[in-house]
């Protein structure tokens, strides 16, 4: 096991555990402003400090040298985690849930726009052969086009991952006000994350080691 | 739709929502529901996405091929 990913564990369960000591919601409960501003900056800097061990803790190993050396996905998924906390810390948990839907319908509307700006590409690119009567310069087009969509595709299964990440953070803390843990639930949550993750990993050319 | 049609449908649909939580007219469990069942809706839509673009992609080669072997 690579000490950076005990690290990166250590981080989550930090996480976790914060969230399960159940003092962060109920002081938010009470509006307690001070309380709720020095919760949120907890989330953010456990946020902002899951970013250089995820991102740069060659986890996520780049395939090649001219790939990025860390993924847009520790970001999300470590902000989407701060931002959850800060949420909860905030606001009432009807309000965090609003923020997540919106996150969620922003996602769905860059996915229609991604979709919509193919279909009149490809359409263009039609036309484009049909005019000249060749077809060579439209297929060298289309596959850098189809290049660049199939990236984007695979940053809205990571952005898909964020969200799973901010939805499971919010059940813990949500959980915690309850005083019960649903470990079944955790579990789930995760492995969907984790499975989203690195669909979009895959489809940015990003080796994941020991996951193929 | 653009990415700017998309926002403004977006806030147009949320904002009565956040009026109604702000006002107290939502309760939690609604709320937990419709963040639920957007990130669902979310996913359904990217798998979908997906499949869309292999189809579509399969249509315009097909184009493509028909225009290359109407030349020859």
């Amino acid at each position: 096991v690579r000490p950076r990913w005990v690290i990166a564990l250590m981080i989550v369960m930090s996480g976790i555990g914060l969230a399960l000591l159940g003092d962060l919601i109920p002081t938010a409960h009470k509006l307690d402003k001070w309380a709720a501003l020095a919760e949120s900056l907890i989330g953010v800097s456990l946020g902002l400090f899951g970013y250089p061990v995820f991102g740069r803790g060659a986890a996520i190993k780049p395939a090649d040298d001219k790939q990025p050396p860390m993924s847009g996905a520790a970001v999300v998924l470590v902000l989407a985690a701060g931002m959850a906390l800060s949420a909860c810390a905030l606001s009432p948990a009807g309000r965090a849930h609003v923020a997540l839907a919106t996150a969620a319908d922003i996602g769905a509307a860059a996915d229609k726009a991604i979709s919509a700006a193919d279909d009149a590409f490809q359409s263009a690119a039609i036309a484009e052969a049909e005019k000249a009567g060749s077809t060579t310069e439209s297929r060298i087009k289309l596959a850098v086009w189809r290049e660049k969509r199939d990236k984007a595709r695979a940053v809205e299964a990571e952005y898909y991952a964020g969200l799973l990440g901010w939805q499971v953070a919010l059940q813990v803390a949500e959980n915690a006000v309850d005083k019960k843990f649903d470990f079944a639930g955790l579990v789930a949550g995760v492995t969907k994350m984790g499975t989203a993750l690195l669909d979009g990993l895959r489809g940015l050319g990003i080796a994941v080691p020991g996951v193929k | 739709m653009g990415i700017a049609e998309g926002i403004i449908t977006l806030i147009a649909t949320l904002a009565p929502i956040g009026v109604k939580l702000f006002a107290g007219q939502i309760t939690e469990e609604e709320a937990r529901k419709q963040s639920r069942d957007a990130v669902d809706a979310f996913a359904a839509q990217l798998t979908q996405s997906r499949a869309d673009d292999a189809k579509r992609d399969a249509e315009t080669d097909a184009k493509l091929d028909a225009i290359d072997a109407d030349k020859s």
